[in-house]
């Protein structure tokens, strides 16, 4: 019997370590949310992602970063301003002699550099250089000075993990800043696309999509892009809203980290995705 | 190599297709010390990988794995200067990488629906295509050294 199972193991050992790295890493994939599983990523996001920093300041070394990023942190700045006044401003238009909607949440911005980044268009991830220690949360939205490009999902003390846009688990509730209509958006593979609006709601090519209020992850009025065609499903009663992005992730090197200081009343009420996870 | 790939890399790519230089090395050993071996690094490098991302954790594990068993195929102890200094290298790594780009997003893209086209066309013979170019360098390399 031991002499049938050397046999065996020698004749097919190749296909015994295939399958046991194939069964490892599917239960890996299966526990992905597992508290442990995610100690496990964000201890070797510490440490690994100060190596991937190292080569990558290696290799930045000639450009004049610390200029160069508190310029983008003025533009987000700027951005986030002007995107907060704008949206006053059609308020007031529409609600004239009716009060604002006091806004409760207050935002600091942390310029981060870009350690590393996986390019994919289904799994799009990058590793900043900022972390807790910078007072940096799961769940805060990741922008530049054009518009959102992500949303954190892992804190290490000196690092953070950013889900981008362009990736199939990112979903944000939206709206068309002219004419108020929500939707979900999400990413399909390609595009940016808010699935299933009814045909009869008023979007057109070239109008604006910011968060809407309904998100209860990311603050409002940030803008993610601009209408650039609508496909009608075959029933043709709905269709799906392609966006194109103000940001391309592709060839940034810092972003921006909104620190959302959330009122906790509102908070404690709202439904928060990401912490229910 | 994983930091490489994540750092430097991703300066190359083209759109959203970037080569994968960790194939190249897991198809290089393959090809030199044989398909047990191959497989092993493919399911070790990807593991490393996937820490070092902060994606899906045992996504790139499982590509990868499958990439090194495939190119493991190819190993011919008489034939190790063929493989790695010839054009049939760049078809290996080709093959390896359009294996692995597939699996990778097949099992990166469970919210969404992809066409088996778009995985196999776009998102694997693409970036399969662009890796086998980039292991040029090593077949001229092993080719002068060969001569030499």
């Amino acid at each position: 019997m031991p002499r049938f199972i050397k046999i065996f193991l020698d004749r097919f050992k190749e296909y015994i370590v295939l399958i046991l790295f194939l069964i490892a890493s599917l239960s890996l994939i299966s526990l992905n949310e597992n508290p442990k599983v995610k100690n496990l990523r964000v201890f070797s996001l510490g440490i690994f992602a100060s190596l991937n920093s190292f080569i990558s300041n290696t290799y930045d070394a000639t450009s004049n970063n610390n200029y160069v990023q508190q310029l983008e942190k003025r533009n987000a700045e700027l951005m986030l301003q002007v995107n907060k006044l704008r949206k006053y401003g059609l308020e007031h238009e529409r609600l004239n002699k009716i009060f604002e909607f006091v806004n409760t949440r207050k935002s600091d911005l942390v310029v981060a550099r870009i350690v590393s980044r996986l390019v994919s268009k289904i799994s799009g991830y990058f590793i900043i250089s900022k972390g807790s220690k910078e007072g940096i949360e799961k769940g805060m939205p990741v922008v530049t000075d054009q518009g959102l490009v992500g949303l954190v999902i892992d804190v290490a003390n000196d690092y953070s993990s950013v889900r981008t846009y362009e990736n199939s688990l990112f979903k944000v509730a939206v709206k068309n800043e002219r004419s108020n209509v929500n939707g979900i958006l999400n990413w399909n593979g390609r595009k940016l696309v808010i699935s299933n609006v009814p045909t009869t709601e008023d979007m057109e090519v070239g109008d604006k999509i910011i968060v809407s209020e309904l998100s209860s992850i990311i603050p409002p009025a940030i803008p993610i892009g601009k209408i650039v065609d609508k496909e009608s499903t075959i029933s043709g009663i709905l269709s799906n809203i392609i966006v194109e992005p103000y940001t391309k992730i592709n060839n940034l090197k810092t972003v921006i980290v909104v620190k959302t200081i959330r009122n906790l009343q509102l908070d404690s009420l709202e439904l928060n995705l990401i912490r229910r996870n | 190599m994983a930091i490489l790939q994540l750092t430097i890399i991703p300066m190359l790519a083209i759109g959203s297709i970037t080569p994968d230089v960790i194939i190249i090395l897991i198809v290089a050993f393959a090809l030199v010390h044989g398909q047990l071996y191959g497989t092993i690094l493919g399911g070790v490098l990807g593991f490393l990988f996937d820490l070092l991302s902060g994606g899906v954790l045992g996504s790139a594990m499982f590509s990868k794995t499958v990439a090194g068993f495939i190119a493991g195929y190819f190993y011919n102890e008489n034939k190790i200067e063929f493989n790695t200094a010839t054009l049939f290298f760049l078809l290996i790594v080709f093959i390896s990488s359009t294996i692995n780009s597939f699996f990778f997003l097949l099992l990166t893209s469970s919210e969404i629906k992809l066409t088996v086209s778009y995985l196999v066309l776009e998102q694997g013979i693409l970036p399969g295509f662009y890796t086998a170019l980039l292991s040029l360098p090593i077949v001229i390399y092993n080719q002068r050294r060969k001569i030499l």
